[in-house]
């Protein structure tokens, strides 16, 4: 997927100007996905958080390890195990398993990896159909557009613009009802299962322990992809593993619990290689690719590698209010939101993706969100700060960021501003051009006519 | 060759970081609570049906899917315990007959090994679940403990459901849109 990282300020005033309804679609769902997530962490979760943000950092400083011990496991079952440092590789290996089996039909699971890897236009520059199976993703992708969040990838489309989208290439009546349309899905897509060579998946987990995949879901399109043709392949990325198969006890229902506020994902495929003997199905052959594609440098970096505990639940794009007012698209990437904002920086680079972690207001709802608990606002700040020292930001920006600092250093200037400020009408007058564009928007300025100091001194004294 | 490479990069990127501990497992219960098993599963939308013996299990399971055109069993259902039912295939078939390899009573899931068919479990609109109660373990844990030497494994949690068009929630959506569970002794 090209990154339009860079466009963000453009691209977000345009969706708010130009696609209201989007706003409105956005806010629901998150809003709805956001008051499930709060009653999952009160009912026993919130407790789990310290101990699942402690499993992920072990991971992340004994990386190697346990990547070569998930290797060797799932090597001893019988699945294949190959390596891509960035998405040419990756779609290298693919290629090369397309071929061996003359692969013309692929169902896909929801995966962000393959979306980062731009997998689906890969496969369509080989002649090879792909297939997404998940209602939301099989929406956006006959609207030809990207998902707009990591757990409801349509959520910014509403039923008229999907009944339209229906009509038009499933030929469902104008007035369908939603089941309606979701049964016309399932028919187009029950053809996909069994006629298709391939399953393409992502994971949630990869333990290394047992060298077992954890895929989560709610619709039973990920079971059928990684059951029914012939070849699976999984792409995971290289920091999405966890130690024993114990921690799935404590992964599963956390994740799902901080996505949806589900005790546990409807259907969660745990896999351990291909079909063994005696057994009436599964794929003949499972591919696992490891996939590396920024995310070592990401590791590499003494703040930001805390980015890596992630575990792609959506709970910090849900919980954003800045997030709610666009949306995904905005943000130019697959992943967009508060945790867009700190990994696309670091896996596209700061001068692709700069303005991304200005998109926020710091509230810390994200981080509270976080069921890894990634300190997301200081990260946040920290490419600020670098993005201001490497020149990337707006020139008005540094002077105005000098003078606030020669203001707070000195305090005859503080108090000489803050006496400034207290003029009667100052702050609604035009004198001060920001000001002015604070008046426009808000109720006007009445600071009060004692400073904070005074007011203490006066109580206490 | 890119796996040294990766490896090489992580090895570096690691270097001079303190080392976190892992935090310790999560504890596994000792008895399942079959009451909590029950209450849960409904919860998530299954329909429960418990049976004192096996006797009454196998009148009711001959009795309720009487009118049926047919269904898909699998093969490890215990004779007793499949209706007297037209075999058809998952893909035309209206119901599907299982045995659940184990379930977790703390989340109303029902486990399936890939011994059992997956078909069977996916592909009908209705599924029938048999769970033996001395299989329900009492969390994810101690289920995740004994899981099955299998390629693979489901965790089934409840019908098949979506909520991709505008939030509104469908039952049905690629899986069984009825799950019904039958607990036996």
């Amino acid at each position: 997927m090209q990154p339009q990282t860079r466009a963000y300020p453009a691209r977000a005033a345009a969706a708010i100007k130009e696609k209201p309804e989007v706003r409105e679609a956005v806010t629901a769902a998150t809003r709805h996905f956001e008051a499930n997530r709060k009653s999952a962490y009160q009912q026993g979760l919130e407790e789990l958080r310290p101990r699942a943000a402690g499993i992920r950092a072990h991971v992340l400083t004994h990386l190697e390890a346990y990547l070569v011990q998930a290797e060797a496991q799932l090597t001893a079952h019988g699945a294949l195990v190959h390596w891509a440092g960035d998405a040419v590789e990756a779609q290298t290996i693919l290629a090369a398993i397309v071929a061996q089996h003359q692969v013309k039909l692929v169902v896909k699971a929801k995966s962000m990896i393959s979306e980062e890897l731009g997998i689906n236009d890969f496969l369509a520059g080989l002649g090879v159909k792909a297939l997404e199976t998940d209602l939301g993703e099989f929406i956006v992708q006959l609207a030809q557009e990207t998902p707009s969040h990591i757990v409801g990838p349509a959520i910014h489309k509403n039923l008229a613009q999907i009944r339209e989208l229906f009509q038009q290439h499933l030929g469902t009546a104008p007035e369908a009802s939603v089941e309606e349309l979701a049964a016309a899905a399932r028919v187009y897509l029950r053809q996909g299962f069994l006629n298709a060579e391939m399953g393409i998946s992502g994971a949630n987990f990869l333990v290394a322990e047992t060298g077992t995949l954890a895929i989560m879901e709610n619709e039973g399109n990920i079971r059928l992809t990684t059951s029914l043709p012939k070849v699976h392949v999984a792409l995971v990325g290289i920091e999405r593993l966890l130690p024993r198969l114990n921690d799935l006890a404590l992964f599963l229902p956390l994740t799902a619990g901080a996505a949806t506020g589900q005790r546990i994902a409807n259907y969660v495929s745990l896999i351990q290689g291909p079909r063994r003997p005696g057994e009436p199905e599964g794929p003949e052959e499972v591919h696992v690719i490891l996939i590396d594609n920024g995310r070592s440098s990401v590791l590499a970096d003494p703040e930001m590698w805390e980015a890596l505990r992630c575990i792609r639940c959506g709970a910090c794009l849900s919980a954003c209010p800045v997030y709610r007012q666009t949306g995904g698209h905005a943000y130019g990437w697959v992943y967009s939101g508060p945790i867009g904002a700190i990994l696309d920086p670091g896996l596209l680079g700061l001068e692709e993706a700069y303005p991304l972690p200005f998109a926020s207001t710091l509230c810390g709802a994200c981080s509270e969100a976080c069921p890894v608990q990634i300190p997301i606002p200081k990260l946040l700040l920290a490419w600020r700060q670098r993005a201001v020292a490497a020149g990337f930001t707006p020139t008005w920006e540094n002077p105005a960021m000098s003078m606030y600092a020669q203001v707070m250093t000195h305090p005859a200037l503080y108090r000489l501003g803050g006496a400034g400020l207290r003029l009667p009408g100052i702050t609604n007058s035009h004198v001060l051009p920001m000001l002015k564009d604070w008046n426009q928007e808000r109720a006007g300025l009445s600071p009060s006519p004692k400073t904070f100091r005074q007011i203490v001194e006066e109580e206490d004294g | 060759m890119a796996r040294e490479e990766i490896l090489h990069r992580i090895r570096a990127a690691s270097q001079g970081r303190h080392p976190v501990e892992l935090p310790a497992p999560m504890g596994a219960g000792a008895k399942a609570d079959l009451e909590l098993f029950r209450e849960r599963l409904t919860a998530n939308r299954v329909k429960v049906f418990s049976f004192q013996d096996l006797t009454s299990a196998e009148e009711w399971i001959k009795a309720e899917f009487a009118g049926q055109a047919g269904a898909a069993i699998d093969p490890l259902v215990p004779a007793e315990l499949r209706p007297e039912l037209a075999p058809l295939p998952p893909e035309s078939a209206p119901l599907g007959v299982s045995l659940a390899s184990g379930a977790v009573a703390e989340l109303g899931t029902l486990l399936f090994s890939s011994q059992a068919s997956r078909r069977v479990s996916l592909l009908v609109p209705w599924h029938l679940v048999w769970v033996k109660s001395d299989t329900v373990f009492p969390d994810l844990a101690a289920a995740l403990a004994a899981l099955p030497e299998a390629s693979a494994t489901g965790l089934h949690s409840g019908p098949s459901r979506s909520s991709d068009i505008g939030q509104m929630t469908i039952f049905g959506m690629h899986g069984p849109g009825q799950l019904w569970v039958g607990i036996v002794p």
